[in-house]
């Protein structure tokens, strides 16, 4: 099986080349005692206090970027998820649809990155499943994964907890993911490369909650950027949000490509980063608790929640104006007008 | 970018954006004035940093015609899309045209469905391709302005000299001075100052809005994009306006020369000539577009392969023409957040992000905002 | 209408420069700029240089827009030797 070079549509039938799919190129990379024997469903060890479950699907183009690759991307995306709930990560499911005629050695390299991003963060892949499309019926390789954690006591994280007055706290620059997938699919040709801050973010929601502060809402800004995490937070709330565009975190090789590219870093994706409200007497104490973990060096304190222009985002520009911060429309792409 | 005194953030100070935004209210003394900003990406500019907020009630900035998507019209988008779906066409076009909506479809859904197009971001990256792609044939869609079509006009050069025969221009460059004259001659259009595009000018030079000043009476700056360049400008056009002075200043000197850059203007000349055409909007203009020179006609793809289209589909209600000519405000169209929004835009207005619509829609929307208030 | 970044000119090579900003660096294309050189600013815009920036002009520009005073020219800028003045 492994000196096929491509994978061929037999291998995701229940037949032999299916089973020895998974014996051949997935078990070893992801062993662990409750994968091993390939049962139909995992049994878990019990597991104490509140659990937090989530699941996400990974579409990405190219399949590896400068910074990683769609197998780290699927298993951060959902540590993430479940770190922004506030849970420690402990189990993950992995389901691979694959296009028929996929490279082998491409699928080797993601499911090695698969395991080892789950080993560094320290958590499980138990099940999975894997199915081959036909030609032409997905784009290469599409992973989805689900993950379960525990919530420890004393977290109460939720979009209707803010009050004006509260601080808006960013872990990190914005938009970075989303800018080195589009340069790398726009084959943009700068130096150094522009490198994703694909990472998982769960020590770092660790930390902020073991500051002790009364952290009221936590979102990791994947898919329509910062812009999408404060609409949905001022939603259908009592209260507006104001972010001072000078205290958001920039780095100047990515603020040169936004410039370059006519890009809001505001609509643009992040993998790497948190957003958290917390009371302003505690800002303090979880920004510096942030800054201690490597994701989390440039966190600051970007805004606050407000009483007044409920239900908007409002961006208090470096020039000192003001305007809305809108849901981000659609993907974006590089403009030259 | 460290340099002193290059360095944009100075043109970013929000201390000498207040201090210039008190002088305009100062000199404008509740005076209500229409100012046009001719460049989309001043509009984009404006409505990014949040300036109309520091403007006093009085003093309206209304968007001209200076975004290349907008004005584009619809037959020329229509032929693009369908050009795209051809299987032998690679289209290669700047992102700024892929959800421009033709009467029948956009390039993103063609895409989608199969057709080949590529983003570019320089009318080089579109030569490499058709050298990459030899029996392919490669569509670039020339559209912009000034600024832009000389970039287009090096590529066809470049390709006429490597002797490279499967790249193909769409004509679609426009000329921003015969918009403007037109816009100017029509007497129903009220414009107290013209907010002049920087990078036009940069290669056009002082010269065209002399003349235009001088025979409309209308003060016009030529102004950089930084926030403190258009209040800076804004400052300027509201003071001549008010002591009744119709001058061409420049106020974007560290970019834009005196004369322009005569050696793009030489490039375009070379391989361009004016010609009529029509804007979006606005109609048909005289000597406002730009056409293969005949030497040159082998890289007009519209020359080179002619196809039939079916007959342009209008946006029932759309006002983009209206809005163009600085008659109406986006708020103005019935459409406006009601079934138009960039998610899913009707008019080009809001698909471009410079277009007025959807500049209007995202950073700073008057239909939720009562006019003359700022957000808070 | 034209999105345009200033940017370094780190090196030239024939009609190519090597151009950077931020740290950022890129390639562009310099044949519509009469003798681009190391050092120099440019205005790059779809891949090419269209202009060429003056920091003497920027720190002019600078001082143009301070706030008004009456002992102070701050609006329309005298023409520099050789060029016309505005008629
Ligand atoms: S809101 Fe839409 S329909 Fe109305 S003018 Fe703008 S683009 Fe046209």
């Amino acid at each position: 099986m492994t000196a096929a070079r491509t994978i061929s549509i037999e291998a995701g039938s229940g037949g032999r080349a299916g089973r020895d799919l998974v014996e051949e190129l997935i078990l070893p990379r992801l062993n662990n005692r409750f994968l091993l024997p390939l049962p139909d469903a995992a049994v878990l060890d019990p597991i104490p206090g509140r659990l937090a479950f989530t699941t996400d699907s990974f579409v990405v183009s190219p399949l590896f970027f400068p910074g990683g690759d769609i197998g780290k991307l699927a298993v951060c995306g959902t540590i993430n998820d479940l770190a922004a709930a506030g849970a420690r990560p402990l189990y993950l499911s992995c389901a691979l649809i694959i296009e028929e005629g996929l490279e082998t050695a491409i699928l080797e390299k993601v499911v090695s990155s698969i395991a080892r991003t789950a080993k560094r963060a320290g958590v499980l892949v138990v099940t999975g499943d894997t199915k081959v499309v036909e030609r032409g019926a997905a784009d290469g390789l599409y992973l989805n994964t689900a993950g379960i954690g525990t919530v420890p006591a004393g977290v109460n994280l939720s979009p209707a907890r803010p009050r004006p007055g509260d601080a808006v706290i960013l872990s990190g620059p914005p938009g970075e993911h989303g800018l080195a997938i589009l340069a790398a699919r726009e084959k943009l040709s700068v130096s150094p490369q522009l490198k994703s801050d694909c990472r998982p973010l769960h020590s770092l929601a660790a930390a902020m909650i073991a500051s002790g502060a009364d952290l009221k809402f936590i979102r990791d800004p994947t898919r329509g950027g910062l812009a999408a995490v404060l609409n949905e937070l001022v939603g259908p709330a009592k209260f507006g949000v104001e972010i001072e565009e000078k205290l958001i975190p920039r780095r100047g090789k990515f603020r040169a490509a936004l410039e370059i590219l006519g890009l809001d870093p505001l609509a643009l994706a992040g993998e790497g980063l948190l957003c958290a409200v917390a009371s302003p007497a505690d800002a303090g104490r979880v920004v510096a608790a942030m800054r201690k973990d490597p994701a989390g060096k440039m966190a600051r304190v970007v805004g606050r929640v407000t009483g007044d222009h409920r239900g908007r985002a409002v961006l208090k520009t470096e020039a000192g104006g003001e305007r809305i911060i809108d849901w981000p429309a659609g993907d974006p792409v590089p403009r030259i007008c | 970018m460290k340099d002193q005194p290059l360095n944009p953030e100075l043109f970013r100070d929000p201390a000498r954006a207040r201090e210039l935004a008190e002088d305009i209210r100062r000199i404008a003394s509740g005076r209500s004035l229409q100012l046009m900003e001719v460049c989309g990406t001043h509009t984009v500019a404006i409505a990014r940093s949040g300036l109309r907020s520091l403007l006093p009630p009085g003093i309206r900035l209304i968007s001209g015609p200076g975004c290349p998507v907008c004005v584009t019209p619809q037959p020329v988008i229509d032929g693009m899309i369908v050009r795209s779906a051809q299987p032998e066409n690679i289209l290669a076009t700047f992102g700024d045209m892929l959800n421009v909506p033709g009467s029948f479809s956009t390039l993103r859904e063609e895409k989608a469905r199969g057709g080949d197009v590529r983003i570019v971001c320089s009318p080089l990256a579109a030569l490499r391709l058709a050298r990459e792609n030899p029996r392919r044939r490669v569509i670039f869609p020339a559209i912009g302005f000034e600024t832009t079509v000389p970039t287009a006009a090096a590529a066809v050069l470049e390709a006429e000299k490597t002797a490279v025969g499967n790249f193909f221009l769409i004509s679609a460059g426009r000329l921003i001075p015969p918009a403007l004259k037109f816009l100017l001659s029509d007497p129903e259009t009220r414009i107290d100052g013209l907010l002049c595009p920087g990078h036009v000018s940069a290669i056009i030079g002082l010269e065209p809005y002399r003349k235009i000043a001088r025979r409309f009476r209308v003060p016009c700056a030529v102004a950089g994009f930084e926030p403190v360049d258009i209040l800076g400008a804004v400052r300027e056009l509201v003071r001549q306006a008010v002591e009744g002075r119709s001058e061409a200043v420049n106020l974007y000197r560290r970019v834009v020369r005196e004369g322009g850059n005569p050696k793009a203007r030489r490039v375009l000349g070379k391989v361009f000539r004016p010609a009529g055409a029509g804007w979006r909007g606005l109609g048909e203009i005289p000597a406002s577009g730009l056409a293969l020179r005949p030497a040159y006609r082998r890289f007009d793809i519209d020359r080179v392969s002619p196809i039939e289209l079916p007959p342009a589909k209008k946006v029932p209600g759309c006002i983009c023409g209206r809005i163009l000519r600085g008659l109406s405000d986006p708020a103005d169209c019935p459409r406006f957040g009601a079934g138009c929004e960039p998610r899913r835009p009707l008019g080009p207005c809001m698909v471009s992000a410079e277009g007025a619509c959807a500049a209007w829609f995202r950073y700073g929307r008057r239909a939720a905002i009562p006019p003359g208030e700022t957000v808070r | 209408m034209c999105l345009a970044v200033p940017m370094k000119i780190l090196a030239v090579e024939g009609e190519t420069a090597r151009v950077s900003l931020h740290g950022l660096e890129q390639e562009i294309d310099v044949r519509l700029l009469d003798n681009p050189a190391p050092g120099d600013y440019v205005i790059v815009h779809a891949g090419f240089a269209i202009s060429r920036l003056d920091p003497e002009e920027a720190r002019k520009t600078l001082e143009l827009f301070r706030k008004y005073s009456p002992d102070r020219e701050c609006f329309s800028p005298p023409p520099s030797p050789g060029e016309r003045p505005t008629p």
